[in-house]
């Protein structure tokens, strides 16, 4: 084992694309783990979708030892939809890279994780990546980083990540200033879950950081939040894979595997201490995992429901952010309630039981949670427009707020606070990183930012801006329920909470979309669209009167037949509500309604 | 009864709404080898057959010489049919016809400005009506042609009716996915259900019988070899693209015209499609075809002749529940033949 004074912990804040990974991959070769030419472009990143999307959702540790040196490398999630588990990889931290892009600059992401990390004291090393490309900017994106971390005397390091320039200067700079990890092996155990996934075979693995005390196989251990109990089976740290080891230390980053069955026992955040000799207190920082976006999904073929619901029980073994009920709908049939923590996170999920699972699915519009006082002073938590009591009963509702951060090109300032505006935000503060950046802080409705506020936000500033937020709890709303009739019945998969600014014309862009995707019925059908009760909007769908293929291309029979299964095909996909066929676009239709 | 179909994947010009395979501008080489390859086809052929009809494409397009060469070996059959384009008639010389029982004339409007739309030539309405005291003719009309009105519709029935022909094919025309008209008229709807219920109101008045869905002819005009397809009778086809029907087997030759050439001088044969229908495959089929025929739907005695008293019972069952047929004692039939599809449904 290494001596303690020989470890290094640290993670690297990186935006998107500014080279984070590539970075790592310089560290692996250095420490010998892998040839370059053995390499697969950025080995830290394992989910296909992580590697198509650029970005890093689960951060793994990876131990790396360089002389003399023991590295532990803590990747943190790239995404503010799992901004908690960002924080608490670098609670397991002594020190951080904060790495840019010097053809860049500083972006939200960076100025949003940095502050986090200066919130919890760590040792920050600047690192200007990319300066073998002829557009790097290092005086201007120096400049930014010193406004960035408040001091006008930072001296960054100047990689290139991609030709392995700088990278052992960079090293140098790690073991002079960031601070070994400090605690006690002869104190009481205290391990920091900052990530968990789940082996088959030895149950949930809990990645952590030993900040006192030891661990080895054998001991009990036991959950801070839950109480739980359980025996250790093997710790071990990871190199490329895991390494099981006979002892975790103080300031030592390793895993611990319990056998334990279900994620949510132990959660990330949580620590981790010896049941028979615990700590007299926990690490603080831990707070249970909160889904922020709900969204209902359902097969496209009512069979397929058990397998949807296999699919996100497996799903949620890794996932422990993850809900789900079931619910059916009047429109779709069997299908689930799903809790996620953002959009993206809400993606990641559908597209990993579409691809995985091979699932073909519906998903609803989200939305975000409500708060309602009732006049006869109920509390209700509404994650289901449906289930929004009448507004002739409410007294009050909450709504959602975050506090976001955009950092951009400062000729664009105009346009993105005309966007925030229109989306009911209110600004917080203005600062200028450099001449020609920015960074605006704004409080916005959640609401706003789970539709399509980050496209808009790219499209008015031609992709240069870049977007984080945290959440800052609830506010009071002012917002409409809308409500589809459909010859006159209530369609309740076509609820929503909108707010009332521009509830009516949401409303008649519903009821538009809605005309053009039900197809001609045999009888009319009448879409009504209700505001607060009240019809705001109508649109009718005339009766069809023929249904006929009409030619026959000489004895091709096989060629109509197929025309007619396809139709067959079509009737079946489409949901009957009140004798009208619905076909799934126009459920799909009303994501693309936007009324702003 | 057999049919023998004959494709001739040639025309003069693409119309800008047809979705057929034809080649425009082939080469004389290509049109000889074509004639040759299919006379050498048509030779080897076993069977004798009962009708014949050549269509296309245009049929003319390869000249009446190279069709002589063709389908000189076909003989003995009750009926003939060639699809002529309103250009061919004046030019064809009438020797050659007289090899035909059945003229059908690709007129789809009288109206010159309809006919603008669709690129087309107008017909010589005198020569027509000429040709139908020798031949059974039928003429071929449009409906919903883009920018057509009602009233042209109506009056391109009316000349129809009195040009005397004996036979009359009315579509509504279909905008098809790759086609010049789909890239400009993808949107077009029409759905004029009362014009269309206009139209068989005067083809039935002037004695015309509506016996398939697009299809109207006088009393003992219909048109055999349509006929085998919607009883759903052996037919065999040759040419690119053509489909066949044997037994309980049905293929479509290759698209490919330089594939189907080798074939037809002797390599192995090339098919896009080549299947062996289960029986319940060819039910389905024999029922949704023989819906077409509105006066005779599916006949309760050609179906125990076929299947089996079983399988009647079994279609009768399919049927029932649904509101868009009309089951009898000796037939199933569309309700309404503009809600056809929606009968046929029962059946897929």
């Amino acid at each position: 084992m290494h001596a303690k004074e020989n470890i290094r912990n640290f993670s690297i804040i990186a935006h998107i694309d500014h080279g984070k990974s590539t970075l790592a991959d310089r560290f692996l070769e250095l420490s010998g783990m892998v040839r370059r030419d053995k390499l697969v472009a950025q080995m830290l990143d394992s989910m296909d979708l992580e590697r198509e999307r650029g970005i890093t959702i689960k951060s793994h540790p990876v131990r790396l030892e360089i002389g003399p040196w023991v590295f532990n490398l803590i990747d943190t999630p790239g995404h503010v939809d799992f901004s908690y588990e960002v924080s608490r990889s670098l609670a397991a931290c002594e020190g951080a890279l904060l790495l840019v892009d010097a053809t860049q600059g500083v972006e939200a992401q960076t100025v949003a994780h940095a502050y986090k990390a200066m919130e919890h004291k760590l040792a920050i090393i600047p690192v200007i990546n990319k300066i073998d490309l002829p557009s790097a900017d290092i005086e201007g994106t120096t400049a930014g980083i010193a406004q960035l971390l408040g001091s006008d005397n930072v001296s960054p390091v100047l990689v290139s990540a991609k030709e392995g320039v700088g990278v052992e200067e960079l090293i140098e700079r790690i073991t002079a200033e960031i601070p070994p990890p400090s605690g006690r092996e002869d104190m009481p155990l205290q391990a920091l879950v900052f990530d968990s996934f789940y082996d088959l075979y030895k149950g949930v693995i809990s990645v952590v950081r030993i900040f006192n005390g030891t661990v080895r196989p054998g001991d009990r251990i036991k959950f801070w939040s839950s109480g739980s109990e359980y025996e250790v089976i093997e710790v071990g740290y990871f190199a490329l894979k895991q390494v099981p080891v006979e002892e975790l230390r103080a300031g030592d980053v390793g895993y611990i595997a319990a056998n334990i069955r279900d994620i949510r026992e132990a959660p990330v955040g949580d620590t981790i201490t010896r049941a028979d000799n615990p700590a007299t207190e926990p690490i603080p920082g831990f707070s249970p995992m909160k889904p922020m976006v709900f969204a209902s999904i359902y097969p496209t073929v009512n069979e397929d429901f058990e397998r949807l619901r296999e699919a996100l029980k497996k799903l949620q073994l890794n996932d422990a952010a993850l809900v789900f009920e079931p619910e059916s709908s009047q429109a779709f049939g069997p299908g689930f309630r799903c809790g996620f923590l953002g959009i993206l996170h809400m993606d990641i999920v559908r597209e990993r039981l579409e691809r995985e699972f091979d699932l073909d699915l519906i998903l609803t519009t989200p939305n975000v949670e409500y708060h309602v006082l009732t006049r006869d002073g109920e509390y209700l938590e509404v994650r289901n427009p449906a289930e929004f009591p009448d507004f002739a009963r409410v007294e009050v509702v909450e709504e959602p707020y975050v506090r976001g951060t955009i950092v951009l090109p400062s000729q664009y300032i105009g346009s993105v606070i005309q966007l925030c505006e229109g989306r009911r935000g209110r600004m917080v503060h203005m600062e200028y990183i450099t001449q020609e950046r920015a960074v605006l802080t704004y409080d916005l409705p959640f609401a706003e930012i789970i539709t399509d506020f980050y496209d808009n936000l790219k499209s008015v500033t031609r992709g240069y801006a870049s977007f984080d937020y945290e959440h800052i709890g609830f506010k009071e709303a002012d917002v409409d329920r809308i409500e589809v009739l459909i010859n006159g019945k209530r369609l309740d998969a076509l609820t929503f909470i909108v707010p009332s600014v521009y509830a009516n014309r949401f409303a008649r862009q519903v009821a538009h979309n809605l005309k053009n995707t039900i197809p001609k019925q045999l009888v009319e059908v009448v879409i009504q669209v209700k505001v607060g009760g009240k019809i705001v909007a109508r649109e009718t769908v005339k009766p069809l009167r023929k249904d006929v293929l009409a030619k026959c291309y000489g004895g091709d029979v096989t060629r109509k037949k197929k025309l007619l299964e396809k139709q067959k095909e079509g009737k079946k996909r489409m949901r009957q509500f009140n004798s009208v066929d619905i076909p799934q676009e126009a459920f799909l239709s009303i994501l693309k309604a936007d009324a702003r | 009864m057999i049919g023998l179909y004959i494709h001739i994947p040639f025309c003069r010009t693409r119309c800008p709404f047809c979705d057929y395979f034809s080649l425009s501008h082939a080469p004389e080489w290509l049109q000889d080898r074509y004639a040759s390859a299919l006379s050498k086809q048509l030779a080897s052929l076993q069977q004798t057959v009962d009708t014949l009809y050549v269509g296309g494409g245009t049929p003319l397009a390869i000249g009446a010489e190279r069709l002589e060469r063709i389908i000189a070996n076909v003989t003995g059959v009750q009926e003939a049919t060639i699809e002529l384009n309103p250009e061919d008639l004046g030019v064809v010389p009438l020797n050659f016809l007289e090899r035909f029982t059945r003229l059908s004339i690709g007129v789809q409007s009288f109206s010159p400005t309809i006919l603008r739309v669709l690129n087309r030539q107008p017909v010589d309405e005198q020569l027509v009506s000429e040709l139908t005291r020798r031949w059974v003719v039928n003429i071929d009309l449009l409906a919903g042609v883009p920018g057509q009105s009602s009233r042209e519709i109506l009056e391109d029935i009316r000349r129809a009716i009195d040009l005397g022909v004996q036979h009359i094919s009315v579509y509504p025309l279909e905008i098809h996915y790759g086609t010049p008209f789909y890239a400009h008229y993808k949107e077009w709807d029409w759905e004029e259900a009362d014009l269309l219920a206009r139209v068989e109101d005067m083809l039935t008045s002037a004695g015309y019988e509506h016996y398939e869905i697009s299809n109207y002819a006088k009393p003992g005009y219909q048109c055999l070899h349509n006929r085998l397809y919607w009883l759903d009778e052996d037919y065999i086809a040759f040419g690119p693209s053509a489909s066949g029907h044997m037994g309980q087997r049905r293929y479509k030759w290759t698209k490919n015209m330089l594939k189907y050439l080798e074939s037809a001088e002797g390599g192995e044969p090339v098919f896009d499609e080549y299947v062996e229908m289960s029986l319940e495959e060819s039910l389905s089929v024999y029922a949704i075809m023989n819906l077409r025929l509105l006066n005779e739907g599916i006949c309760k005695e050609r179906v125990i002749a076929k299947f089996g008293y079983d399988t009647w019972l079994s279609l009768v069952d399919k049927a029932k529940n649904n509101p868009f047929l009309t089951v009898s004692e000796s037939s199933i039939k569309v309700s309404n033949w503009l809600f056809y599809n929606r009968a046929a449904l029962s059946f897929i």
